[in-house]
Order: structure tokens, then C-alpha cells, then sequence
């Protein structure tokens, strides 16, 4: 008896959440198409906000985000601190790490309806998704004034993201190998490093550490070909041309150098398994590895891993990436400041004008934690480590508009995954060349055509 | 003649109720978490569903048409035949290892704890352990120095050849142990004297297993077998881990990931899910004929 | 003779110890690095090789994080809570459908078994992408009820199991209980499922042992840090780019420690669940 009981609960279970399913889900959708879209930016809703205020610490924030509960509770929890002397009526900001959770997961969440109110926009979902699961956060250029990258998450006008940070993409490289091998001296331009390089194969030493392996670490390498075209906008251009890795072009040039480095035998003998990273940067702390093409988040990273190996510190430093010769202040280097990750708020929160504002409020003061520079243009605070950049006359900072939403859809009919995460630079060009041949150009032009 | 009649009826009548209340809540369950999705899959395979509700727009059988024409999905197939390798040698080494075990040993309860160990390992751990294992100047390169063979040291993983059969043999290190508890139970089931009497008979280790294993483990052979097949060709986390599917180690389930959430072309994967389905179904088929499954011994036989 | 036949014998038996010592060899040597790694602080990880055994073999730093950082003890709690319910629900769902293929004939009968082999091969990330919705929409999302749902489905190795075991089981034992006014429904539930006692033993390791390693369909619908499984305890020390691998190393011991023991303990009731299912006839 007892079993049919339960089976009979069980049935309920299930067609109850199979209705339920059905039901909520339409109506979602119906609310989306009523939903009015506020234009008034966040600094607006702040204001009404404070008034709007019910009874005291009543209201609960949700948050998610992929660093680990440790971080949460060292810098998040300050941050949380302060909204509330601001906002009385918020009870607390729940935290849920996103840290280990692949991508495909926080889609599935996504689409799901379920997550957090304010929460990490995953790099692989398309833009035109972005209204389907995000609130906008104001309108794009007003957005682009305050923040760097503020207007890089838009669509149709409308920002749907803010940048948690931005830094430099360039070299970070270890000073005691510099000294050691090549005269202390920090390559300023391609054939310095290039000579760096043999001189460092000649004692042991690696030259760069890629980690592409893990994939996400490629995307430096294409970046990389907007800073050679001196054209901000050079990525978008991707979506007029047919081969985008023809000779001479920028993406082609990034990608020979990688090739060049490859088949000098100056990368990592290991390029192909995945999350090396911790083991990337004790080997760039601890002089086996010189440089490293990355993010300046990374720096402070670094640094606690050449302490934790037994040097210092300021053994780790960083420098644009020399990828011309000739340079000096009339041919300056170009220096990309770059977005990193960024944070959407949910549509559908119950407290949407509070989340909007907590996502700006948290979003500009996370970024020192994080090892970046803060995103306000008018007054935001970099890392005390990188503000020699600014005095250094022969670099120039630039950084990129906003990417054209096709490219994601026209890298996944082509397969490749350019200007996103760029795996297929370790298919195409290194793994090839590692393996004996030359890069696989045509092919990529190839995939690529069959957008045309 | 009539009382046996309605006898027989009312049985019937109770029969039909007890199939209905036993199965209704399996067949809800196959429906929902089954049937359910792989008619969804269906239709979205023939569209360019981007994996929400934005609107997407019917292509026909153009993404069954790409799935066959374009390299990067008919690589999965070359590591697929990796994988089959790992699984036929997987059942030849559990096989033989249940017969060395078949009879009393002293201490095999030790022996078959460790040898199953590695398939209750968490994921994770397992990816953790390989990384490790395969690195260089790990547990492999450790242990060819240590009996002498040197020279075969490489970087294992940036070859393809060498990194599939790395993966591979994970492959094989996991589920090893599953298949040989399957058949070592299965042939502990086959009495003794069968042996006794064949042994007096005069026949050899050979004959025994021929006569009378054999016959007795086909049917979970065949099952095995075909699960491996289909196995190699789902494949997910030992490459999605350890390499991304990079380095021609893509195996039909990393490209199926990827192609969608990478990529967002979900109509493309769903594409691809079906013909994994179809894939299976035709081992399936292929096994029945096989190994044709004797039938079971219901009320009505 | 004898004493050639004995020493055949000795041989033999020597061969297959020599066999056996090094399948044992193969599995533990992999794994002894993670166990090193378990004892090393994380710059001496990144810095040695991982077959160099740790400075300090007294360093259970690694232990203590795992337990007070890595929620081992909520996680395992509700662990229990899921293995339990998903064990009973599957084995009444697995029961009662192998019950029904091997007793009765039925429409549709052999297009059913095909089904739940076909199931087995649906990619569960997709099928997740179009079912998790459903379960998001009744709130099902950090709710344990969620998750035993999802595991309680029927699935093919453990009915194949199943129907192995009915199979044997005389049809003569059911119709003299019918004889005796017994109902269907008592024939399997007093009568049936005792008998297959050593099967339910086998199917529910192999499910705890599935459950226990999901960390999938875990981390999807139980994201939050006070629904913990054993599966994700080990995510907690991933971070976006730095993951903590020493604690990672010990969790992993952690977390394998309590199967094992447990397969030690249980496993001659695993071979009996798998050798009486397979007597034919």
C-alpha cells in the first residue's frame, strides 16, 4: 500500500511540475513583451529609489559571481557593508559562486529563469540574447561617458553590462631572467624580444608561457591584432571580409608571431592540457618562464607566486607588448586597455531599480580587489604598480568601441571562435607548426567564407 | 466451464490494473525526461534555434547536411575509434581478470576493492590524478625512466596520436573495474561441479572457459560490448577536462557541447544529438543480431 | 605427479598474484601523486614534480580546509538525504517496470525495453538545456526534491539487473500465491521483492556510487553553498583562474575514503546482487 501512496505522490510531483512548466513559462514570455523598457539611467533610479524606501532591511539581493566564497567574504562583504549605511531597506546580498561552473551551466540557468538578481553575463551567449534574461542599464553613449566599456555590452542602444574592471594587455615579464640572460634589458620592440627569446631557449628558460591549453588565455593573441592594425575598430572589420587571415592582414600578423615563437621552440613544452595557470605563474615567479602575454589582473597574481616561490615581488613586472620595431614617441606602441568580465542584472528581479544599482555600485568598487584598474574615466583609481604607463613616452593607451554582435554568430557558423575565447589559434596555428607544418591559414579562411 | 471463464477474465482485468498502476509513473518519467527532450531535439534540428525563444527559422536538413561535410565533426569519428579500442581491450582485460578470480583466492576481496576503485572516483579527481600522471616529469615519465625506457619520453599531449591514447587509457583505467565485477559476478553464478566434471573430463583452462563461461556470460558480453560501443562515441569528460577537445581529442559529445553553448548553435547540436541516437540504435540492432536475447519466462509463454 | 601437479599449481598461483599485484599497481600509481599533493603546500605543488614526495608529511592543513572551508559535513548530510530517497524511488520504479517485462505480455512491451536502452544514450546536457526550465518554473531549484527526482529515473543496466533476476524466479512461485488468493500487487511486493534482495543491494551501490560522482546535474540545480553534495565539495576550490590543488588533492581523499570503505564492507553483497542474477533457468 504504502508504495502506491508514494507512487501516486511521485505522479503528482511530476505533472505538477510538468503544468507548472508549461504555465509559468508562458507567462513569462507575455511579461517580457509588456514590460515597458526604462531608458532612465541608474544614477536616476537611485534617487527614487531612496524614497521608494519600505520599512527597514526588509529587502534581499542575490548576487553570483565566479570568484570563490573566500573572495566574497574578504572584499565582497565590505562592498555589501556600504550599500546598505546607503540603503537601509536592503536586508543582505546573498552570494553564489559561480567558480567551477562552466559556461554551458550558467546558460542552462540562463534560460532557465533561474538566477541570481544581479549576475556574470556569460562571454558565449550571443547579444541578441542579452534582452531575453537582462534588464538595460542605460542608454549606451550616456554609459560609454562614465565608464570605460560601458557601452561595450550594447545592443540596440542599450548597455546591458557594466565592466567589473579594466586593465592592460600586455607583457608580464620576470626582471632576474631579464637580468640574468639578455642585460636586464625589457624588450621594447619585436626583434628585442625575439632575440630575448633565443638568448633565454639557449639557457633553459621559457620564453612565453601561453597556457593555451585553457583556452580563454588565447584571447590576448587576437587582441593583439587590433593593437598592430592601430585601428580601435579593426575587430568589427572581421565582418566585411571573407579572409580575414589573408596575408597581410593584422590577424594573420598576430597569428605568424605566435607561429614564430612556436616554432622557435619558445613556448611551454605543454600547450595543449588544460588549467595550467597556477602552475604558469609559480613558473614565471620562479624564473623558469620570462614572459607571459596576459591581462595586468594577472600581475598581483603573479607577484604572490614569486613570493610564495621565494623571490620578490617587484621581480615581476609589466610592459606593453613590443610587436613593431622602430619605436619611439612619433611611432609610439599602442597599449589596449581592455574590458574583462562584466555583470548584467536580471530581468526579471523583484527589486529591479535597487539591483541595477547595486550592480553599478559593486562594479566600481571591485575592480582594485580584482587586480584592476577601476572603470570610472573621471577619476577611477588604477593599480598602484602600473601608473609609470602613463609617464612612458612612447606608448599610446587606446581602447575598442563596442563588438559587432554578428561576429559572435559569424564565429560559429565558421567554427571558429575568433575575438572570443580563441581556442582555434592552438588548433590552427600552433599545434600545427608544433607538429612539423606551417599554420593553417586557408583552412581559417576557408571556415570563415562560408559566412559569404 | 463459465466460473473458469469469468476466472480467467477477472484475472485478465487484474492483470491490465497492476501493468497500468506499475507502469504509469516509468512511463511519465520516460515521457518527461526522454521521450520529451528527444522530440524537442527533433524539431529543433531541423532550425536554427539559438537556445532560447528568440525566434529562429527552419533549414530543412541543412545542419544534418554540415554535420557530414565538414572536418571538424568527421575528426570525432577518428576519435571515437580510439576510444572502441580502449573498450574492447577493457572487456578483454575484465574478462580475464574475472577468470583468473573465478575460483577461491586468498585475498582477492582486497584485490577486486582495488581494482574497482578507480570507477567510484569522483570525476574531478580522476582528471586531477591524469594531469598529473601525464605531466612532464610525472608519473609516467617517472616511471619509463625507471625501467629504462627513456628515450619514449615526450609531451604527451601535444601529439594527437599520443594524447588520444592517453585519454584513452583513462577510458579504460575507469571503468575497468566495472566490467570486471559485472562478469566476475556473473560468472561466480555458474556452479562449480560444471567445472569439477570438465576438469575430470580433461579439459584444459581453454575449454572450460569455451564449454562453460562463455555460454553462460554471452548475453552480458553482448551488453557490455554494445554499451562500450555507444560509449566511445559519447565520451565526454575525460577530453572536455583535460585537453577542451583541442588537439583532435574532440569526441561527439565535447563537439556537441561546444556547438551549442560555445557557439550557440543549438539546432546544430540538436542535430548532431539525434544522430548519436541514431548511431546507438543502430549498434543496438546490430547487437540483437548477435547476440539474439532469449526471451524471458513470463506468465504467458 | 602430485608433487608436479602441486607445483603447476604453485605456478599458476604465483602468475596470477604477479597479475593481480600489478592491476593494483596500475590503478595506484597514478593516483599516488594527488595523495603526495594532499600533504604539500600549494608553492611546493607548483614547484616540484608530482611524484617527489611532500616535505612534511604531518602538514594536514589541506584536511582541516576541506572540512571547515569545503562544507563536508552539510554536504554529506544531504548526500545521505538524496542517496536515501533516490535509492527508494528508483528501485520501486526499476522494480516495478522489470516486474511488468518479465511477467506479463503486453502491447508495446519490447518497444519499452528499447526505450530505456535508447535513454541511456541522450545527451544529458542538451536534455538538461530543455528540461531545467520546467524545473526552475515549479521552484524546484535548491530543492533536494529536485535532484531525487532527476536520479530516480529507470535506467538499463540496473533493469537488465532486474529482469535477470524475475527471470529466475519460477513463474510457478507467483501462480501457487495467486492459487492462494494472493493479488498481483502482493505477489510483488511480499512475495518477489524480498527475493531480489541481493539485486536491490547491487542496484543501489552502483546508484549511490552515480550519485556520489555527479557533480553535473548537482552544481545545476543545488548552486547554493548550504545545499552542498559530496560532488561539488571538491568545485569549492576551483577558483576562475587559481584553484587551490593541495586541498583539491585532499579532497579528493576525503570525499574517495567513505565509498571505498563502504565497497569493502558491502562488496560481497554487490557479487551476489550480480551472480544470482545471472543463474539462467
Amino acid at each position: 500500500m504504502n508504495k502506491k501512496i508514494l507512487s501516486l505522490v511521485l505522479a503528482a510531483t511530476l505533472t505538477v511540475s510538468m503544468l507548472f512548466g508549461c504555465g509559468n513559462t508562458s507567462t513569462g514570455q507575455a511579461d517580457a513583451g509588456e514590460e515597458s523598457i526604462s531608458d532612465e539611467t541608474i544614477v536616476d533610479n537611485a534617487a527614487e529609489n531612496t524614497e521608494e524606501t519600505a520599512s527597514e532591511g526588509t529587502i534581499t539581493l542575490s548576487m553570483a559571481f565566479h570568484n570563490t566564497e573566500e573572495f566574497y567574504e574578504e572584499s565582497i562583504v565590505p562592498i555589501v557593508e556600504e550599500f546598505k549605511q546607503i540603503h537601509p531597506e536592503v536586508k543582505d546580498i546573498t552570494y553564489t559562486t559561480l567558480s567551477g561552473m562552466g559556461d554551458e551551466q550558467q546558460v542552462t540557468r540562463l534560460t532557465g529563469g533561474q538566477y541570481e538578481d544581479i549576475v556574470l553575463v556569460p562571454t558565449i551567449l550571443l547579444a541578441s540574447e542579452w534582452s531575453n534574461y537582462f534588464a538595460p542599464l542605460g542608454d549606451a553613449s550616456e554609459m560609454a561617458e562614465k565608464y570605460y566599456y560601458g557601452d561595450y555590452m550594447q545592443y540596440e542602444g542599450q548597455s546591458y553590462g557594466i565592466p567589473i574592471g579594466v586593465v592592460y594587455e600586455g607583457l608580464l615579464y620576470n626582471k632576474k631572467v631579464l637580468e640574468q640572460y639578455c642585460d636586464g634589458n625589457v624588450p621594447k620592440t619585436l626583434d628585442e624580444l625575439l632575440d630575448d627569446c633565443a638568448k633565454l631557449q639557449e639557457n633553459g628558460v621559457i620564453g612565453f608561457y601561453t597556457n593555451a591549453g585553457s583556452i580563454w588565455t588565447m584571447r590576448y593573441w587576437d587582441n593583439l591584432a587590433i593593437t598592430m592594425s592601430d585601428d580601435p575598430d579593426y575587430a568589427n572589420k572581421i565582418v566585411d571580409t571573407q579572409e580575414p587571415w589573408a596575408e597581410g592582414s593584422s590577424l594573420r600578423d598576430s597569428a605568424d608571431l605566435l607561429a614564430r615563437l612556436a616554432s622557435g621552440g619558445y613556448l611551454e613544452p605543454d600547450v595543449v592540457t588544460a588549467d595550467q595557470w597556477d602552475i604558469s605563474l609559480t613558473s614565471l615567479g620562479s624564473g623558469q618562464t620570462a614572459f607571459m602575454f596576459t591581462g595586468t589582473w594577472a600581475l598581483s597574481q603573479a607577484q604572490d607566486h614569486a613570493v610564495e616561490a621565494g623571490f620578490s615581488a617587484d621581480d615581476i613586472g609589466f610592459a606593453p607588448f613590443p610587436y613593431k620595431n622602430d619605436v619611439n614617441a612619433d611611432n609610439k606602441l599602442n597599449l589596449r586597455v581592455a574590458q574583462d568580465v562584466f555583470l548584467g542584472v536580471n530581468k526579471n528581479s523583484e527589486n529591479l531599480d535597487l539591483a541595477k544599482e547595486f550592480c553599478a555600485f559593486f562594479c566600481e568598487r571591485v575592480s582594485l580587489a580584482m587586480g584592476m584598474n577601476e572603470i570610472m574615466i573621471d577619476g577611477g583609481k588604477n593599480q598602484p604598480d602600473l601608473a609609470f604607463l602613463q609617464e612612458l613616452d612612447y606608448v599610446q593607451t587606446y581602447t575598442s568601441p563596442a563588438r559587432d554582435s554578428k561576429i559572435a554568430e559569424m564565429a560559429g557558423i565558421a567554427g571558429i571562435d575568433v575575438y572570443n575565447f580563441d581556442g582555434f589559434l592552438l588548433d590552427y596555428v600552433i599545434l600545427p607548426v608544433l607538429n612539423g607544418g606551417e599554420p593553417e591559414y586557408d583552412k581559417l579562411n576557408e571556415a570563415w567564407k562560408k559566412n559569404f | 466451464m463459465a466460473k473458469m471463464n469469468r476466472l480467467a477474465a477477472k484475472r485478465q482485468r487484474e492483470k491490465n490494473k497492476i501493468i497500468i498502476a506499475f507502469l504509469i509513473v516509468p512511463l511519465l518519467f520516460l515521457l518527461y525526461f526522454t521521450v520529451y527532450p528527444v522530440v524537442t531535439m527533433l524539431l529543433y534540428s531541423f532550425t536554427d534555434w539559438k537556445g532560447s525563444a528568440t525566434p529562429f527559422s527552419v533549414l530543412g536538413v541543412k545542419n544534418y547536411v554540415e554535420i557530414f561535410t565538414t572536418d571538424t565533426y568527421r575528426n570525432i569519428f577518428k576519435t571515437a575509434s580510439y576510444y572502441l579500442v580502449a573498450g574492447i581491450v577493457q572487456q578483454l582485460i575484465s574478462l580475464f581478470l574475472a577468470v583468473i578470480m573465478g575460483k577461491a583466492l586468498r585475498g582477492s576481496g582486497i584485490f577486486k576493492g582495488f581494482i574497482f576503485f578507480p570507477f567510484i572516483m569522483n570525476g574531478v579527481a580522476v582528471s586531477m590524478v591524469f594531469r598529473m600522471f601525464y605531466q612532464i616529469g610525472g608519473g609516467l615519465d617517472v616511471l619509463l625512466k625507471a625501467i629504462g625506457m627513456e628515450q619514449c619520453i615526450r609531451v604527451w599531449m601535444t601529439n594527437p596520436v599520443t594524447s588520444n591514447i592517453c585519454l584513452a587509457f583513462i577510458y579504460l583505467w575507469k571503468n575497468v573495474g566495472y566490467s570486471f565485477l559485472i562478469y566476475l559476478g556473473t560468472m561466480q553464478s555458474v556452479p562449480g561441479e560444471y567445472y569439477d566434471a570438465a576438469a575430470i573430463d580433461g579439459a584444459g583452462m581453454w575449454m572450460q572457459f569455451k564449454e562453460i563461461t562463455f555460454p553462460a556470460i554471452k548475453m552480458i558480453i553482448g551488453m557490455m560490448v554494445t554499451l562500450s560501443i555507444v560509449g566511445s562515441i559519447s565520451v565526454f569528460d575525460i577530453p572536455y577536462v583535460l585537453t577542451n577537445g583541442k588537439n583532435s581529442t574532440n569526441s561527439f559529445a565535447t563537439t556537441l557541447v561546444e556547438t551549442a553553448f560555445t557557439y550557440s548553435r543549438y539546432g546544430l547540436a540538436c542535430a548532431m544529438a539525434i544522430i548519436m541516437l541514431l548511431l546507438a540504435a543502430i549498434v543496438m540492432v546490430f547487437k540483437n543480431m548477435v547476440f539474439k536475447e532469449e526471451n524471458d519466462n513470463g506468465y504467458n509463454r | 605427479m602430485a608433487i608436479t601437479d602441486n607445483g603447476r599449481k604453485r605456478i599458476y598461483a604465483i602468475c596470477k598474484y604477479a597479475i593481480l599485484c600489478s592491476m593494483v599497481f596500475i590503478v595506484l600509481y597514478p593516483m599516488l601523486g594527488v595523495f603526495y599533493a594532499s600533504f604539500k603546500t600549494q608553492a611546493e605543488y607548483l614547484s616540484t614534480s608530482s611524484m617527489q614526495p611532500p616535505e612534511d608529511w604531518a602538514n594536514f592543513s589541506n584536511f582541516y580546509l576541506v572540512f571547515v572551508r569545503g562544507n563536508v559535513v552539510t554536504g554529506f548530510l544531504n548526500t545521505a538525504v538524496i542517496t536515501v530517497a533516490a535509492c527508494v524511488t528508483s528501485t520501486l520504479l526499476n522494480t516495478m517496470v522489470a516486474f511488468c517485462l518479465t511477467r506479463f505480455d503486453f502491447k508495446g512491451k519490447n518497444l519499452l525495453d528499447r526505450f530505456y536502452m535508447a535513454a541511456s544514450f541522450v545527451p544529458s546536457i542538451i536534455v538538461h538545456l530543455i528540461i531545467f526550465k520546467d524545473f526552475a518554473a515549479a521552484g524546484l531549484v535548491n530543492n533536494l526534491i529536485s535532484i531525487i527526482i532527476l536520479y530516480t529515473g529507470v535506467d538499463i543496466v540496473t533493469l537488465y539487473l532486474y529482469k535477470q533476476y524475475f527471470g529466475q524466479i519460477s513463474v510457478s512461485v507467483d501462480e501457487s500465491a495467486i492459487m492462494d488468493g494472493c493479488s498481483y500487487f502482493r505477489v510483488y511486493w511480499n512475495i518477489l521483492l524480498p527475493m531480489v534482495r541481493p539485486a536491490i543491494t547491487t542496484a543501489c551501490i552502483i546508484k549511490i556510487t552515480y550519485i556520489y560522482n555527479d557533480f553535473y546535474t548537482a552544481f545545476l540545480y543545488l548552486p547554493a553553498k548550504e545545499k552542498g553534495v559530496m560532488s561539488t565539495v571538491l568545485y569549492r576550490f576551483i577558483g576562475p583562474y587559481s584553484s587551490q590543488w593541495c586541498v583539491i588533492a585532499a579532497g579528493i581523499i576525503v570525499v574517495t575514503i567513505p565509498v571505498f570503505i563502504g565497497f569493502i564492507f558491502a562488496q560481497k553483497q554487490i557479487y551476489k546482487g550480480f551472480s544470482d542474477g545471472a543463474v539462467k533457468g
